[in-house]
């Protein structure tokens, strides 16, 4: 469990640097799958087995696909990185270094009361992730939200569809 | 045994490498995989805590992130597309109408 934790944690640090750091944007968007695959694996480990799945299927392969085909429409011959301006980069780095520095001692010594209930097994039983408990907790106290969900994802195909083909909209204008 | 604290620092350490991603690159597809890689470490605290405390909720809030995103990706790459079309570029440096 701790040496499949850190293995998994280093992979996905690395692949996480490499969507930032790799000069083609189509080596980011497989390194992006490599960290997704890596999340799934962490809730696998937690226990949280229907999000795992959930996670493999919509992230890395639905959204993933899409942006691979997105990218492979527009991908431009030559990618200019970081184009020009060093400054920028230098105060990013300084930027993130400075909010890990701030965050990492909150995240690693403020949770001394949660420490004592820590991920044991004890608590194990609770809050399995199955697709069992987590539907019936979806369509039980979360229906509303459930519905509101299905309508969000309805309004985002039909703005999809409408933001993406505006050369059909502007034709449809030109014959009126 | 893993601590929580352990979860939370590896989700710290990639919402800030998608942060920086955010404000360093300028291809506008590769902004949109750091927000996607921050929204994906979020989700991992939340699972973090789901664990910790012994309650599901938090997964049920990973569940409506996960569906946001999918709406996200979708608007966010017809936006991407429809940029591309007036523009012939996916820079947002090239992206400066409104300033001029």
């Amino acid at each position: 469990m701790n040496i499949l934790f850190f293995l998994v944690a280093t992979v996905m640090v690395l692949a996480g640097l490499g969507v930032v750091l790799c000069k083609n944007p189509l080596h980011s968007a497989l390194s992006l799958i490599l960290t997704m695959i890596g999340v799934a694996v962490i809730f696998a480990m937690l226990d949280a087995h229907f999000l795992s799945v959930v996670q493999l299927i919509v992230y890395a392969g639905a959204i993933m696909v899409l942006v691979l085909f997105v990218l492979m429409l527009l991908q431009s011959k030559e990618e200019t990185y970081p184009h020009g301006s060093m400054t920028t980069a230098v105060l990013g780095i300084f930027a993130g270094v400075g909010f890990l520095y701030l965050l990492a001692p909150l995240l690693t010594t403020g949770f001394t009361e949660l420490e004592a209930v820590s991920l044991n097994p004890a608590h194990s039983g609770r809050a399995d992730g199955s697709v069992e408990a987590i539907g019936l907790l979806l369509f039980t106290e979360y229906v509303f939200p459930f519905e509101i969900a299905s309508l969000l994802i309805m309004v985002g195909i039909v703005g999809a569809v409408m933001v993406g083909s505006r050369s059909i909209h502007k034709r449809k204008g030109a014959q009126a | 045994m893993v601590a929580i604290s352990h979860y939370l620092l590896l989700s710290a350490i990639l919402f800030t490498i998608g942060a920086v991603g955010v404000v360093v690159r300028k291809n506008a597809i590769v902004i949109f995989m750091c927000i996607e890689l921050m929204l994906n470490a979020v989700n991992i605290s939340f699972v973090a805590f789901s664990r910790e405390l012994g309650t599901l909720d938090g997964q049920i809030a990973v569940f409506f992130v996960m569906v946001v995103a999918a709406a996200e990706a979708a608007v966010g790459l017809a936006i991407i597309i429809a940029l591309f079309r007036s523009l012939r570029s996916v820079e947002t440096d090239e992206a400066i109408e409104l300033k001029r």
